[in-house]
């Protein structure tokens, strides 16, 4: 658990397996290795922010990482919600948007193919 | 290095053969020191006494499934029986677990059991998941049983018993049925309890994705009368695949959809990382990805999917939207 803030520490989710770590760095890591790869971690949960970002846009929802540990979703109207990993982030998007996000309709997948400016 | 405990699964609908396979494998030399876990619906159990397998090896639930009414107890027998095999010396490299679930039983809720236990996954790793389909009237129960259909899809191995006792015509529609509702798992017989492959060292991956290698697969679909029909069908990936855009379709396709989603089974080659990771799920249950060293499945960027009723070509247009919206980033 987080003493400062009073969030309890999530299992492993496997949405944060890291393809890009090789295969050893799976179960076993030492502790210099993982200092050592830090910042590559925070670049890729950065990545992973700014993707959700662009994902939730249709429901004005932006998403940033809150070091690297959480996910911190808001909205234009100033709702907010924090989620350890992605499968919680969904809850937490369609709680603040209020609507189910379905990745299979077709509108949805229109939004996400055009060539829409990222930002 | 901290060993895992293989599982093996056995499942099958009530009749189709569970038992007299079960008996076959534990003479394997292999399995010697394997711990045995029942499950039966009934109250009173017998499959122990017809097994024949010496009593301080073998764990008995009965009087419900292991599914739905025994969750909490397959768990704490897991590992009651690791502590066991631990003080008796018999934890080496070759544990295994053998569970034969009861014939109602959809063995996801097994999966998710031994995925999300908080002690479990740290100790056992799922090796296998055989089913047997009885070819007499497997063709009548898929159609009346959900049961049976959760349990074929779910599989990884299907053994196909009684065949002496069915037309080569009825054989030949098992065969087609078994590969429309699971294109991935590999198919074989067994003779009076005799499987005519090796079902010990199978695993769920890699080996056993021997997708048919001639290109191009369509879709199938099984019509059922009472419950949705089911699709399957093989998403062909890009060559490279950014590997967060495909985690965030993959997480809300199993949010959204998880209900409908029975199998999403592969190996998939992220664009960062040099080797292929294969991915293994079902319903809402995700296993944790892996990395594969072997090269030979290089060429395989296919992910097997079985639902009730999403359109594969569907999954197959979202899966590539969000790969898209990656490439905007």
């Amino acid at each position: 658990m987080c003493t400062l803030c009073a969030i309890m520490a999530e299992a492993d989710h496997w949405s944060d397996f890291r393809a890009a770590a090789s295969p050893s760095h799976h179960r076993h890591v030492s502790l210099e290795d993982h200092l050592a790869r830090r910042g590559e971690r925070l670049r890729d949960r950065a990545r992973r922010a700014r993707l959700a970002s662009l994902i939730l846009r249709p429901w004005r929802i932006s998403v940033s990482d809150w070091e690297g540990g959480m996910y911190l979703l808001r909205t234009l109207t100033g709702k907010h919600g924090i989620a350890p990993n992605l499968q919680s982030l969904w809850v937490v998007a369609e709680e603040l948007a209020g609507v189910p996000i379905d990745p299979l309709e077709p509108g949805y997948l229109a939004f996400l193919t055009s060539d829409a400016p990222s930002s | 290095m901290l060993m895992m405990v293989r599982i093996l699964v056995v499942s099958g609908f009530l009749g189709s053969g569970k038992s007299s396979l079960l008996r076959c494998l534990l003479k394997d030399v292999r399995l010697s020191n394997a711990r045995l876990i029942i499950n039966e619906f009934g109250e009173v159990p017998i499959d122990h006494v017809l097994l024949r397998v010496a009593a301080e090896r073998t764990r008995v639930l009965s009087g419900g499934c292991l599914c739905c009414a025994f969750r909490d107890d397959l768990s704490l027998e897991i590992r009651s029986l690791i502590d066991e095999m631990r003080v008796n010396g018999d934890y080496e490299s070759q544990a295994y677990i053998i569970i034969e679930t009861s014939g109602l039983a959809d063995p996801v809720a097994i999966q998710h059991t031994l995925v999300a236990d908080p002690v479990l996954r740290n100790q056992v790793r799922l090796q296998h998941i055989v089913v047997t389909v009885d070819a007499t009237n497997f063709l009548e129960s898929v159609q009346r049983f959900p049961e049976v259909q959760h349990q074929v899809v779910a599989a990884d191995t299907l053994v196909i018993t009684k065949r002496d006792l069915a037309d080569d015509g009825v054989i030949e529609t098992v065969l087609s049925t078994l590969n429309a509702l699971n294109p991935a798992g590999l198919v074989v017989f067994a003779d009076h309890g005799v499987p005519d492959v090796d079902l010990v060292d199978r695993t769920t991956q890699p080996g056993n994705l021997a997708l048919r290698e001639n290109g191009a697969i369509e879709h199938q679909s099984v019509q059922f009368v009472h419950t949705d029909h089911l699709v399957s069908g093989i998403l062909e990936l890009p060559r490279e695949i950014d590997w967060s855009a495909f985690v965030f379709w993959l997480s809300l396709l199993l949010h959204r959809h998880g209900a409908k989603v029975l199998r999403v089974k592969g190996i998939v080659h992220p664009a960062d990382s040099q080797h292929p990771v294969a991915i293994h799920a079902a319903q809402h249950v995700m296993h944790y990805p892996e990395h594969i060293q072997d090269t030979s499945c290089e060429a395989r960027n296919r992910l097997v999917v079985v639902t009730r009723g999403l359109p594969p070509g569907l999954l197959a247009q979202s899966l590539a939207a969000f790969q898209s919206a990656a490439c905007r980033l």
